[in-house]
């Protein structure tokens, strides 16, 4: 093909999405200035081009909208939506002609007249109209010279080169590292020599820094996957009859160009989603108090190896309670099952196989095919989705998709003298099969293993894959754990586990794919090929799948019950600030906390810790912080809460209390230690969280909901009374009043010898005289006997009241 | 006439013809690991520089036998749809440029023969058989016919 016609096509191909944008951009907010020039500009090219390669088709097209914005420009008519979408028109024929003129193909001619006669029809109407206040002129003026165009002057020069001239590159990188690889090895076998291994050394790190060039060249701005978003919010909405604003943001993360084309289909979708079932029609937006233009917003960041992209909607979100009813309906799940079902289940049913939200089938969704479809798609390129829900308020929708398609993170492991490979992504824990946790049996025809009190399948590997076993080995095989996505999980068992490495993963021969158990083929460092195992497509050959509706078997709530199922008692291990390691039980750990060493005093005589504008007791930490953070335990018996300073954690274990803790010491010590115990050959220190909060006793760190008993002072408008004796009555654990509400009763009534009257509704009265030595007989405590005055509580008050149901 | 040279090649000691424009190269096999659980003609991939090549077992076709990997000796390597292939042959015997085209098999070749190709290639007087590896590589379906 003609080298100018090439240029021309991937021009106007380039220009021609940007232009998309530019016109919605500029339909929402129609001015005259730059935007309409840049558009009147493309035209323009595209015109002049198409003359002077004889393109009459797109020279017409270009003339006659060059023509009306030219018009346009002129008259500073306002820009009508017909009128956009007229030339938006023009724009979508320009581009397949673009398309067929690269493809040598023809489009038939006689339909461009009818689009030309649209745009001029929309603009008689837009001629007709009032012509737009000159507001543009104003603005330039009061802001100076019009602003210029930011980054014109800073374009980075680029060049076209083909993929293929790419792919040549990365692979010939990759061969270098093989190569060097095995230059490695025969150093290593050689010996030594420090010049050698200097060069080798310098070799070293500019292979790697041009494997890490050429891996950017296939990087791809998520620009490519945005870019057309605007257009399809714009006809969805203006379809619909819905007024929808996009926000995009992050759309210069970078992603690999394979991943780009992956991810580009299932945006597509749930933005289609968004607007079709999310945003609801203008009408019932206003009535439920929402602004009339709907918005959806997209967000896309890096994270680590992975990319991350939020799309939010401000619609009415999934109503989960329909969800469940038509997924009855389609006999998806039982309504008992349904009725067990948390509200994160029942959300993720939207993903289930022919279910749909919508009850209307529209052109543009609610087929019951797509969530499903999205959710494989995603799963199938190592990505993973979550819903978050806000009913009525809007949907969250997270994606998550790893940077690249073609280097996976893997583990690799052997069974049968044979090596394999499984994406990390699918497992979640990896077990011994001879371990106390797991339980092997046989049910039906598939083996199932008890893992943390959970049922599921394994598939042996070395027998599924007809393969022969080493003999005699059995007994120690690994067993990984995998999520085949679903929440469905099952264990393959393997002979070992060997290691993790990021593989850079092709697609294997066709007959290689057919069987559907691998996933690609790579070559790791060690130079020999590796056939790396599809997850699910492994279950699906040995026959292990999710019954249909049991989908949800939870494995990981399960491995949080599991414990409380027996004797064991877990337990945080720790080393203090007294360098001992010593344990506290989970069950009195509320959570570990990082405190700045300034939140930490010496008062009252032990040390206290600031947080959330209360002091609390700190245990642990006599001689004041040495670090400028510390760690600590926040313990909470119900009612209190005290922290116990801690350098580290480490580790949590399961003690079995019936036989593992060896009591220590006598019941009366005074002493923070219960019983110890071994740990990895190691005494650990048992810490008593009863001896602790005993300690700290009725400090006044009482939980702030919990109901006092109300003490009354009487006499209040005496400062001695608020002064001295409320602090005290206050730490006795009462709350102190002055006054008694409506159907208020207190608990106790201490008067002043000055006081003049007795509430009638008061309980208890315990009265204070002026005197060491009173005239009523020792009726009355002196006002400076603390022992008396909180004795008197204690027989009046609370303790009679908490011996009251004797 | 770059179109007629010919690798002449052997299969299951039987003399065949690949047109030299398919094949890439002539390789020593290397450590070879098995692929289970799919075709047998499948024998296994190894490793050529940084590709990965899929190894065909050309001798299954012929004597339904799957050969010993432990022999593996030569490869001819060919491109099909982007994937590297090598074709396990007991021996490459030379390269020639042969006088005519290829000719359209009579009649069957019986067995195996048909999958691999059919034309044939008269050389000296001796017709032999012109191997098409896209034949071999989509084994698959003509099986299953």
């Amino acid at each position: 093909m003609d080298d100018l016609q090439q240029e021309f096509i991937l021009e106007t191909r380039e220009t021609l999405e940007l232009m998309t944008a530019e016109l919605i951009a500029w339909e929402s907010q129609p001015d005259h200035g730059e935007r309409l020039d840049t558009i009147f500009r493309f035209f323009h090219t595209v015109k002049g081009s198409a003359g002077f390669l004889a393109l009459p088709r797109f020279e017409t097209l270009a003339h006659e909208a060059e023509n009306i914005l030219a018009l346009l420009r002129d008259t500073k008519k306002p820009i009508s939506p017909p009128l956009v979408t007229a030339i938006l028109a023009l724009i979508d024929r320009i581009a397949e002609l673009t398309n067929a003129l690269e493809q040598g193909s023809e489009i038939h001619d006689q339909d461009d007249s009818i689009l030309i006669a649209q745009l001029h029809n929309a603009w008689t109407d837009v001629d007709h109209a009032a012509p737009v206040e000159e507001q543009d002129e104003l603005i330039d003026e009061a802001f100076g010279a019009p602003v210029q165009q930011v980054g014109q002057q800073n374009v980075a020069r680029t060049i076209r080169i083909s993929l293929k001239l790419l792919d040549n590159m990365m692979n010939g990188v990759s061969d270098m590292v093989l190569a060097r690889n095995e230059v490695a090895r025969h150093i290593r076998e050689v010996g030594s020599d420090p010049s050698l291994d200097l060069a080798f050394e310098r070799l070293s790190s500019s292979i790697a820094e041009l494997r890490e060039t050429v891996g950017r060249t296939r990087m791809q701005k998520l620009d490519a996957v945005f870019a057309p978003l605007p257009r399809i919010v714009r006809d969805l909405g203006q379809e619909m009859g819905k007024d929808v604003a996009l926000e995009c943001q992050g759309s210069d993360v970078e992603l690999d160009r394979e991943m780009i084309g992956m991810v580009r289909d299932p945006l597509t979708h749930i933005i289609r989603n968004a607007i079709d079932h999310g945003i609801e029609n203008p009408q019932i937006r206003l009535e439920s108090g929402k602004p009339v233009q709907g918005k959806v917003n997209i967000n896309a960041r890096q994270s680590g190896n992975h990319i991350i992209i939020s799309i939010k909607d401000d619609g009415e979100g999934i109503d989960t309670q329909r969800l469940v009813r038509k997924a009855i309906a389609a006999n998806i799940c039982s309504a008992s099952q349904a009725a067990a079902m948390s509200e994160q289940q029942r959300l993720n049913l939207i993903f289930e196989n022919g279910l749909s939200t919508s009850d209307n089938v529209s052109a543009i969704s609610g087929r019951g095919v797509g969530m499903d479809v999205v959710r494989s798609n995603i799963e199938r390129i190592g990505g993973s989705i979550q819903l978050q829900n806000n009913y009525g308020k809007g949907l969250d929708i997270t994606i998550r998709v790893p940077l690249t398609l073609t280097i996976i993170s893997c583990l690799m492991f052997g069974t049968s003298d044979q090596q394999f490979a499984i994406p990390q992504s699918a497992i979640r824990e990896i077990t011994m099969a001879s371990g106390d946790t797991v339980f092997m049996n046989q049910v039906g025809e598939h083996n199932f293993a008890c893992v943390r009190g959970q049922q599921l399948p394994v598939i042996d590997l070395a027998n599924l894959l007809g393969m022969a076993k080493p003999e005699g080995k059995s007994h120690d095989a690994v067993l990984i754990v995998i999520d085949a996505g679903a929440g469905f999980h099952y264990i393959l068992s393997v002979d070992h586990v060997m290691d993790q490495e990021d593989l850079v993963v092709r697609a294997g021969a066709p007959a290689i794919m057919a069987s559907g158990i691998y996933a690609g083929t790579t070559l790791p460092d060690h130079g020999r090929p590796l056939l790396l195992i599809d997850p699910n497509g492994l279950a699906a050959h040995a026959g292990v799948s999710a019954i249909s509706g049991e989908a949800v078997n939870d494995y990981n709530k399960n491995a949080d019950d599991e414990a409380a199922k027996h004797n064991d008692l877990p337990l945080l291990i720790f080393r203090d600030y007294q360098q001992n390691e010593r344990a506290m039980p989970l069950s009195a750990i509320e959570r570990v906390e990082d405190f700045a060493a300034n939140k930490i005093a010496y008062t009252a005589g032990r040390s206290r810790l600031t947080h959330d504008g209360r002091a609390y007791p700190l245990f642990g930490l006599d001689d004041g912080p040495s670090d400028s953070m510390i760690k600590a335990i926040r313990l909470f018996d119900g009612a209190s809460i005290i922290y116990y300073a801690i350098q580290d954690i480490v580790d949590m274990h399961d003690v079995d209390s019936a036989n593992a803790l060896q009591p220590v010491g006598n019941l009366h010590d005074d002493s923070p230690i219960s019983s110890i115990f071994i740990f990895d050959g190691r005494q650990i220190e048992l810490l008593d969280p009863h001896w602790i909060f005993s300690q700290f006793d009725n400090e006044g760190q009482r939980h702030a909901s919990e109901e006092k008993p109300i003490c009354l002072l009487q006499a209040s408008d005496d400062g001695w009374t608020r002064q001295m004796l409320a602090p005290l009555i206050a730490k006795a654990g009462y709350e102190v009043r002055y006054d008694l509400n409506d159907g208020e009763k207190a608990e106790i009534c201490i008067a002043s010898d000055n006081a003049d009257t007795m509430l009638a509704d008061a309980g208890e009265v315990i009265a204070l005289r002026d005197r060491p030595i009173g005239a009523d007989n020792g009726n009355s405590v002196y006002r400076y006997d603390r022992i008396g005055i909180l004795g008197a509580l204690q027989n009046r008050g609370r303790y009679k009241h908490a011996g009251g149901a004797k | 006439m770059t179109n007629l040279l010919y690798l002449r090649i052997n299969i299951a000691g039987r003399d065949v013809v690949l047109p030299a424009s398919k094949v890439d190269s002539v390789v020593n096999i290397g450590d070879i690991i098995p692929v289970p659980y799919v075709e047998p003609h499948i024998c296994g991939l190894f490793a050529m520089r940084s590709k990965v090549v899929t190894l065909i077992d050309s001798q299954w076709f012929i004597t339904g036998k799957k050969a010993d990997i432990a022999d593996a000796g030569t490869g001819v390597v060919v491109s099909i749809d982007g994937h590297v292939y090598a074709l396990m042959v007991d021996k490459v015997c030379d390269i020639f440029e042969a006088a005519n085209g290829p000719k359209k098999l009579p009649s069957s070749a019986g067995s195996g023969w048909d999958v691999l190709g059919t034309n044939i290639l008269e050389v000296d007087g001796a017709a032999l058989l012109v191997i098409e590896p896209e034949y071999l590589i989509g084994a698959r379906n003509s099986l299953a016919a």
